[in-house]
């Protein structure tokens, strides 16, 4: 089974899907909006770049260096831990407003674009992940 | 985060809280096992993290590189989740679900404080000469006539060690 997903806009009680072929009849889905999720999304990259940051600038050679780094990762795993418990509660969280303030800027233009195209990417919520 | 489960209803989505969403909203619509499925890796990943974490703390009080490569490899496996989340080629196997047990008190970070003061005590490192030996040793005699200044209105005595030789 592949990993399926579709964009959908609300009409009346019901949702249209962008992509309705990809589910079965009768089966069980679960619906964000798109600017929350792209939020979530967007800052648990940003941590993920963090740590690869602190990964890459550690010296292997010293092993008290890990010391200092250590705190430092296991503060960006809280944050990560946070956004994850963040998809199934009410309350909202610190980071939404720093992703948001950061990514503020030309967001509509974005998911303006991204609505002719088809399918959709990480790229279409802000996140550009680093090969 | 605002979410609401549906069902498939034709080629409609049947949401079971609409009023969550407004009109003109984009949403978006995942399969609900998969995306839980998704969500208890994720989780399995972090927890494995700070599993990691006591265990250090347990043995040694502080990490190893065995410990830091290990947590970076579950930090690329959340990367590599979190990739595929929009590949619509990945395979999902919905064969088990992870649910975390763990109990929050792992989550707790015990520091030293090393990582934040680490640039002030690094730097504060002196070369240990005669005269600072002394100087110490004064310091030690000036607490030891402190504790015993204490002692003599609270009725305190210093522990004296007679070694084992001496009679």
């Amino acid at each position: 089974m592949n990993m399926r997903l579709s964009q959908g806009v609300l009409c009346g009680q019901k949702i249209e899907l962008y992509n309705p072929e990809f589910f079965e009849e009768h089966e069980e889905v679960i619906i964000f909006t798109r600017e929350e999720f792209g939020r979530m999304y967007q800052s648990m990259a940003t941590q993920i770049n963090h740590l690869n940051h602190w990964d890459m600038v550690l010296d292997r050679g010293d092993e008290w260096n890990s010391m200092g780094v250590w705190p430092k990762i296991m503060e960006r795993a809280h944050i990560l831990t946070l956004n994850l418990e963040n998809i199934f509660s009410v309350s909202t969280l610190q980071t939404y407003l720093d992703s948001y303030i950061f990514d503020g800027v030309g967001a509509d233009e974005k998911a303006a674009l991204n609505l002719s195209n088809e399918v959709l990417t990480s790229e279409s919520l802000g996140v550009t992940w680093s090969k | 985060m605002r979410y609401s489960y549906g069902i498939m209803d034709g080629k409609k989505v049947l949401a079971y809280q609409p009023h969550l969403f407004h009109k003109t909203s984009d949403l978006l619509i995942f399969p609900g096992k998969d995306f839980r499925k998704w969500h208890s890796e994720l989780t399995e990943y972090l927890d494995g993290i700070y599993q990691i974490n006591a265990q250090g703390q347990r043995k040694t009080g502080s990490v190893t590189i065995f410990d830091f490569n290990l947590a970076m490899a579950m930090i690329t496996l959340i990367n590599q989740e979190l990739e595929d989340l929009f590949n619509t080629k990945k395979e999902v196997d919905i064969s088990y679900f992870y649910v975390s047990i763990m109990d929050d008190s792992y989550r707790d970070f015990k520091t030293n404080f090393y990582g934040r003061y680490r640039h002030k005590i690094d730097r504060k490192v002196v070369q240990i000469t005669p005269e600072l030996k002394y100087r110490h040793m004064l310091e030690i005699v000036d607490y030891a006539h402190k504790l015993w200044d204490q002692g003599q209105n609270k009725n305190f005595k210093l522990k004296i060690v007679k070694k084992k030789g001496l009679k």
